[in-house]
């Protein structure tokens, strides 16, 4: 068993082989290293428990596995229910996966955001993530412009 | 703060139904006395009507004046907002892989469509200049050539936008012409376009072209692929 300590001293405790499924954690096990870094401890232990025993990445598998993954934006139903939180938490999640170093994790995570945005106008996806249209007003003129263009043919 | 209602000068009071009770009497002739009473009335009434419409003017401008500070204050709240985003937390390398990921199966350009990663890169300067810095997201698309006229006008810019932003990634391009080719017997313009670039940069490129018979392309030998794919399943000629 291995004792985790988040940043406001709350204690979980897991089975090493579920925590190991953060590459992170993995290493600073192996190292006895320390960090700091605040995580969603229990969604981030839900989700490991869940794949328990299913093969990891191999260290290397960088380019043609991360590929052939990536290949699709399907997300199985079991992550996307997972998943299917707040947008704040969402990004929690991606960046906690990152931080962690859990590949399989982070793809879930940015599917469903790359899902969320498919299909949509820059103005939709300005509207869904609070994002502003920051672009100077000569670009934005020949921005719409442009997109008059386009929709001319429509 | 009060607020006074506006009053015209000449504040013309009549009693709109003793009017039209007149009216509808018969008309038995105005005097000349009551004549000139009633043109005096249209004259006041004309004078409240000018009075009243440069005042709705006024307040028009000034409510048109406090709507644009309003929208003012919106666009500063929105900004404020924006700051406050949790997608601004995502590191450049984590948005890029959405944008990777939103793009795959996602990259029909048409006339009328110029492919999803414009649409990426018109969201704000940070997605960007990821998108135009993310090679990978130009290099892989598909379209459907219907005449030489609507390439020359529409297709011909994308696909040099395409180009000039895929850099020295592996092109993956799908291209539709058999309407094209069935009709024509010349080499296809996007030939003629990935020649030029081909010569002038080391281009790798996967080309899918789906046509339904054999045709040789002027234009071909030029390019430098890695591989063209013929779609022989829809080849009638079964070459």
């Amino acid at each position: 068993m291995v004792t985790l300590v988040t940043s406001d001293n709350e204690k979980f405790n897991a089975e090493k082989e579920v925590v190991e499924r953060s590459v992170l954690i993995k290493n600073m096990l192996e190292d006895v290293g320390e960090s700091d870094q605040p995580i969603p401890l229990p969604m981030f232990l839900e989700y490991c428990e869940h794949h328990r025993g299913e093969p990891l990445p191999a260290p290397d598998a960088d380019t043609s596995q991360d590929d052939t993954r990536k290949r699709t934006t399907d997300i199985s139903e079991w992550d996307q229910k997972f998943i299917t939180v707040d947008q704040e938490m969402l990004f929690e999640i991606i960046l906690a996966a990152n931080y962690l170093d859990i590949k399989s994790l982070l793809d879930v995570g940015c599917k469903t955001v790359a899902n969320m945005i498919k299909g949509k106008t820059p103005e939709e996806i300005r509207k869904l993530f609070n994002i502003v249209n920051d672009f100077t007003p000569r670009r934005r003129c020949a921005q719409i412009k442009k997109e008059n263009e386009w929709a001319e043919d429509r | 703060m009060s607020v006074s209602l506006f009053q015209p000068h000449a504040s013309l009071d009549i009693n709109l139904e003793t009017i039209l009770v007149q009216l509808r009497q018969l008309p038995d002739g105005l005097s000349d006395r009551q004549y000139s009473y009633i043109l005096h009335l249209i004259r006041l009434a004309d004078k409240d009507i000018n009075e009243y419409t440069t005042e709705i003017s006024r307040l028009e401008s000034q409510l048109s004046s406090l709507k644009a500070q309003c929208e003012r204050v919106e666009r500063q709240k929105l900004a404020l907002h924006s700051l406050l985003s949790p997608l601004r937390s995502l590191p450049n390398e984590i948005l890029t892989i959405i944008f990777r990921c939103a793009c795959l199966g996602n990259n029909s350009v048409s006339c009328s469509n110029p492919g999803f990663v414009y649409t990426i890169s018109a969201v704000c300067s940070r997605w960007c200049h990821l998108a135009i810095d993310s090679s990978e997201l130009w290099a892989n698309f598909r379209y459907t050539f219907y005449s030489e006229e609507m390439f020359r006008v529409r297709m011909e810019p994308v696909l040099g936008l395409y180009l000039e932003r895929s850099k020295q990634q592996l092109l993956t391009l799908d291209i539709d012409a058999h309407e094209y080719w069935e009709s024509q017997d010349r080499s296809n313009p996007t030939m003629q376009k990935l020649a030029e670039y081909s010569a002038l940069a080391t281009c790798n490129l996967s080309l899918h072209l789906f046509f339904r018979r054999a045709v040789s392309y002027p234009a071909q030998h030029k390019l430098a692929c890695v591989g063209i794919f013929h779609d022989r399943t829809s080849d009638s000629s079964g070459n």
